[in-house]
């Protein structure tokens, strides 16, 4: 499957969820980078352009809407699907999210499979996204 | 002549019981402080869970806070020190940084960043100030407000953000200190383990240099490089883990620190704020809260949490040390000269019985005694009445209960937050525990000395220093203005 | 004589400096090595375990050797602790079956008996955390034991495990008088449901003043529309606090129907009722609301005409009208509430934007500003006359201001 080579980010200043997340999506084949902070992140983004981030919210230097906002400024990361993993259950922070444009809000504490699922099925829009014609891209943004 | 020899050799001889008396109450008492701290500070590590801590977060019981940040002229970190303490582990909070007349691009420089606009605020003046320029709000960040102001002093400015301030805490913070992560959580549990007695919380801090500090965070803990630091860093162990603790547990703590502290706001405005006429604001606010207190014979607590919450830049060379402590001991002075009623009085408690005559004997007095004594066995010498061999006796146990007491500190440090990680530094540490009491120690004696004579001075025309009122407003008033004052004269 | 005292006192002080040096050291290498160890014994174990977490079947023998003694079980029990505050679902169950199996659990319970509150304190803590249904009995016990830190940490387990056993006592614990633990009681409740609902309802009577309040504050954070007009009644009830906490948790159940009682605490003669009451309003939502909203941004207290000034915000095209309209009220702190309110959400900066368009919403914006600035709320303005993009505003802007400046002079 293509999926098992998919690359993807962790960012979390919690070591805990950072290597949980890391080797749990190690274990199922993925490439996984790893970030201690906001800014370590960010520069893991861009350096090697992952199919998919998971960005923790709270953190040291740049928050996770932080690194929403400045990936989703970016002209060729912005395409990356950012999944937030934070320990934050406000409705107010989730909407924050999806509107700094997150494709997806994951509380803590996660289920492992649910998150699994959710990683997959945001690797697969991505995917999708991209097989579409630039055309039908710039449609899809206008809407 | 012979007479007055005689009569100097009894006085000296007098004397030096006297100084044999002095040290040994005062040892007396710092090992008691000591042991107290001792307790306090094994039971506070082993009993703290962690998890007290995001409850306090994530309850909406948990009363929000007021954070103030009094700045004047301090464009270089102004806008980090905002943006570290957005990032702080709390629940429901507000930052105000009050512009305190500065003449650099502070007030530019916050308002840039932020994206901060000038709103027409409406206000309760609750304790008069110098006049206030303007405010500014941002739509970005709700929770951040600055407040523009003519000079008054930090104490002024304070008050200005009490003023201004929303909720029933206040933290007031130095706008160059670094505040830990979990600072606002560890303080602010004493007010929730007892809401209708706290009225104020102080915590540990600690010297920033010779840490790693990345974009208001401190990364990476150190000991500095330089000696004057390190003899700096002991010193500040020893009297927050040993001194302070010691008088929170005995209720009588009389100092939290500037550079970080949390009130209740009612009762700061019920004492008219911060005093604009010592040296020392936060010793004096302390000081008042207690006299007010007990005076009103409610039942209060002022606590300090054996917990690092903050840090802070130690003057690097002898000259700007020297301008540090001489100001301190002279804020110390002013303070217990106002409140010299306080001292042996009953009415005050622990606080009047044994905190104030302690301060005043042996913080005030002691650097004193200490110049004296040796200028006494100067004078023994030169009288032929010294015993060399009971002096350097006692010289010995001086210094030896010296190094005792930094080593006391040092423990308490490696029992609880064992900050300091490498074998290195605390090699170090322990050297230069050793070492401050062969210089360091007489040169701060001599400091403080230096200051009781600023203050002797000082005093006599305290009338006239008007550092204390508002700069004369020579703008003229324009109408709005005055409309605006009516508003904001109301209670 | 004097001297060998002394030289005596010398010698004490000077083996009390050098054994505590000692101590100090030897207490960190102590430590390190432990810190070592245990990191070393860590890394043996980690990767099986979470691979263990992270799959769906395989007892824990097939991921890490077994059996596991001394510190490296002590290192397994830790990490599998460790990974509750992040894990729930499947990969949480398997964390509570492997500290089972491990006899983690049953050792805990027995700590529980210690003759040491700390120690029955942190074993509660550690079996909630654990979450085994095991530990349920013998946790509904602590919650009679004579110390309050055990009892606490005892109801906060039993809320982790979902045992509802604790409603009760934990309700009953609500009138210890330290808001710490009202605090840790009601965020246990505010999990519970339903049961704690009822519960809460049916000993309200009962409880002591405090505890009521802290009672309605968990029903509020319940967000059961149930208990809605149970709170409402206690809007007329003769404790000030309890009137304000019941408005307060009106608003976060957020049943639109409760605003008529609402309205009616906006009389309340206790300016937090009134503040909480224009809280509530805000959330609630109800457009018809806002006239009420409105008189009281002249409220002699500060937080009332704020909370409503706010609330009116909240209330959308309504509210912003009505504050709109309270701009030409008598009142001076109503007038200068609602300018500060509609510059923090922005909206003065919109009007200003639409003063140079040609068409009926430049009407509107221009009389606005004018009226802001006949006032002399002109900090917000006079920048904007400086700064805004457009020299078209900035002209007009200015215009205004120039204007309007005699008109603030001849009132005052």
């Amino acid at each position: 499957m293509a999926e098992r080579s998919a690359s993807v980010l962790v960012i979390d200043d919690d070591p805990i969820t950072l290597t949980f997340l890391s080797n749990l999506l190690g274990d199922k084949g993925y490439h996984v980078l790893k970030a201690v902070d906001g800014s370590e992140g960010l520069d893991l983004a861009r350096r090697h352009r992952p199919d998919l981030i998971l960005s923790d919210l709270v953190m040291p230097y740049h928050d996770g809407f932080e690194i929403l906002g400045e990936l989703k400024r970016d002209a060729i990361l912005k395409a990356i699907p950012v999944i937030m993993v934070s320990m934050r259950d406000k409705e107010q922070d989730i909407v924050r999210g999806f509107d700094l444009g997150a494709e997806d809000y994951i509380v803590k504490p996660f289920g492992a499979h649910e998150l699994l699922a959710r990683v997959r099925r945001a690797l697969r829009a991505a995917r999708a996204g991209e097989a579409l014609p630039a055309s039908a891209q710039a449609e899809l943004a206008k809407r | 002549m012979q007479g007055l020899k005689l009569l100097l050799t009894d006085l000296v001889i007098d004397f030096n019981y006297f100084v044999l008396f002095y040290f040994l109450v005062l040892n007396t008492i710092y090992l008691l402080l000591f042991l107290v701290s001792l307790r306090e500070i094994w039971y506070f590590v082993r009993r703290t869970f962690f998890s007290d801590y995001q409850q306090i977060m994530q309850s909406e019981m948990t009363w929000p806070i007021s954070v103030l940040v009094p700045a004047h002229n301090e464009e270089k970190t102004i806008v980090q020190t905002v943006r570290s303490l957005q990032m702080v582990n709390f629940g429901e909070f507000e930052v105000i940084v009050v512009n305190d007349g500065s003449t650099d691009g502070t007030l530019e420089r916050v308002v840039e960043a932020f994206e901060m606009r000038r709103i027409d605020h409406v206000y309760r003046r609750s304790i008069p100030t110098a006049p206030v320029r303007g405010t500014y709000a941002s739509l970005e960040h709700p929770n951040l407000l600055i407040v523009d102001k003519e000079k008054g002093g930090k104490s002024d400015a304070l008050n200005a953000g009490i003023n201004v301030s929303r909720f029933p805490l206040f933290c007031s913070v130095d706008a160059d200190s670094i505040i830990e992560d979990n600072a606002l959580l560890r303080v602010v549990k004493p007010f929730m383990e007892h809401p209708e007695e706290t009225v104020a919380v102080g915590g540990i801090v600690r010297i920033v240099n010779g840490c790693e500090v990345r974009e208001g965070r401190v990364n990476k803990v150190a000991l500095p490089r330089s000696g004057l630091a390190v003899f700096q860093v002991v010193e500040y162990l020893r009297a927050f883990l040993t001194g302070r603790v010691g008088w929170s547990v005995l209720r009588s703590l009389l100092i939290i620190s500037g550079a970080f502290g949390l009130y209740r706001r009612r009762e700061v405005i019920e004492i008219g704020g911060y005093e604009r006429s010592t040296d020392t604001e936060d010793l004096e606010l302390v000081v008042r809260l207690h006299e007010h207190m007990r005076r009103k014979r409610r039942p209060y607590r002022i606590v300090f949490v054996p917990d690092p919450v903050c840090w802070t830049e130690a003057p690097a060379t002898l000259k700007v040390l020297q301008r540090q402590r001489n100001r301190w001991h002279r804020g110390l002075l002013q303070s217990l000269w106002r409140h010299k009623t306080m001292l042996f009085n009953p009415r005050y408690g622990i606080l009047g019985l044994v905190a104030m005559p302690y301060f005043f004997l042996f913080e005030m007095l002691g650097p004193f005694v200490e110049v004296v004594g040796y200028a006494a066995v100067l004078l023994s010498w030169f009288l032929g009445i010294l015993n060399p061999g009971f002096f350097l006796l006692f010289l010995a146990v001086a210094i030896l209960y010296g190094v005792f007491l930094s080593l006391a500190a040092i423990l308490l440090e490696e029992i609880s937050f064992r900050r300091y990680s490498s074998w290195e530094d605390l090699f170090r540490l322990l050297l230069f525990g050793v070492l401050e009491n062969f210089g360091y120690r007489q040169m701060l004696a001599l400091f403080k000395v230096r200051s009781f004579y600023d203050f002797l001075r000082g005093s006599r025309k305290w009338g006239k220093m008007d550092r204390t009122g508002f700069p004369e407003r020579k703008r003229k008033e324009p109408v709005i203005e005055r409309e605006r004052a009516r508003v904001v004269e109301e209670k | 004589m004097n001297e060998k005292i002394l030289l005596i006192v010398v010698g004490a002080v000077g083996l009390v400096v050098i054994s505590l040096t000692f101590s100090i050291l030897l207490m960190k290498s102590w430590r390190q090595g432990r810190i070592t160890r245990q990191r070393r014994k860590r890394r043996a174990i980690e990767p099986g375990l979470l691979r263990y977490l992270g799959s769906r079947e395989g007892a824990l023998e097939r991921f890490i050797p077994m059996p596991v003694e001394g510190s490296l079980r002590a290192a397994v029990v830790e990490l599998l602790l460790e990974h509750t505050s992040i894990l729930k679902g499947e990969a949480m169950e398997r964390i509570t079956s492997a500290l089972e199996q491990l006899g983690m659990v049953r050792e805990e319970i027995g700590r529980l008996r210690s003759g040491s509150a700390w120690r029955r304190a942190a074993a509660a803590e550690r079996l909630g955390l654990a979450r085994s249904p095991l530990a349920v009995e013998p946790l509904a016990k602590r919650l009679e034991d004579p110390d309050e830190e055990v009892r606490l940490r005892a109801g906060r387990a039993l809320g982790q495990i979902r045992g509802t056993l604790a409603v009760r006592p934990l309700i009953a614990a609500l009138s210890e008088p330290s808001r710490w633990s009202t605090m840790r009681v009601a965020e246990i409740l505010s999990n519970m449901g339903s049961e704690a609902e009822e519960e809460l309802i049916r000993s309200y009577p009962d409880l002591a003043p405090k505890a009521r309040v802290a009672a309605l504050d968990i029903l509020g954070r319940l967000r059961r529309p149930g208990s809605a007009s149970f709170i409402e009644q206690r809007l007329r009830d003769e404790d000030p606090d309890v009137r304000a906490r019941a408005a307060h948790a009106l608003g976060q159940i957020g049943d639109p129907t409760a605003y008529r009682s609402l309205l009616e605490a906006m009389q309340d003669p206790e300016w937090p009722v009134r503040a909480m009451a224009a809280k509530a309003l805000g959330r609630l939502r109800v457009p018809d609301s806002a006239p009420a909203l409105a008189l009281r941004l002249r409220d002699r207290q500060w937080w009332v005409r704020s909370n409503s000034a706010q609330a009116l915000i909240e209330l959308g095209e309504t509210g912003t009208r009505t504050l709109l309209d309270v701009l030409d009220s008598p009142d001076i702190y109503a007038r200068h509430q609602a300018v500060l309110m509609l510059q923090q959400t922005g909206l003065v900066d919109r009007y200003v934007d639409q003063l140079c368009r040609a068409d009926e919403e430049a009407t509107l914006a221009r009389r606005v500003v004018s009226r802001i600035a006949e006032m002399g709320r002109v900090d917000r303005l006079e920048e904007l006359s400086r700064v805004h993009r457009f020299e078209s505003v900035r002209e007009t802007l200015a215009g205004i201001l120039r204007k309007a400046a005699p008109a603030s002079g001849a009132r005052a």
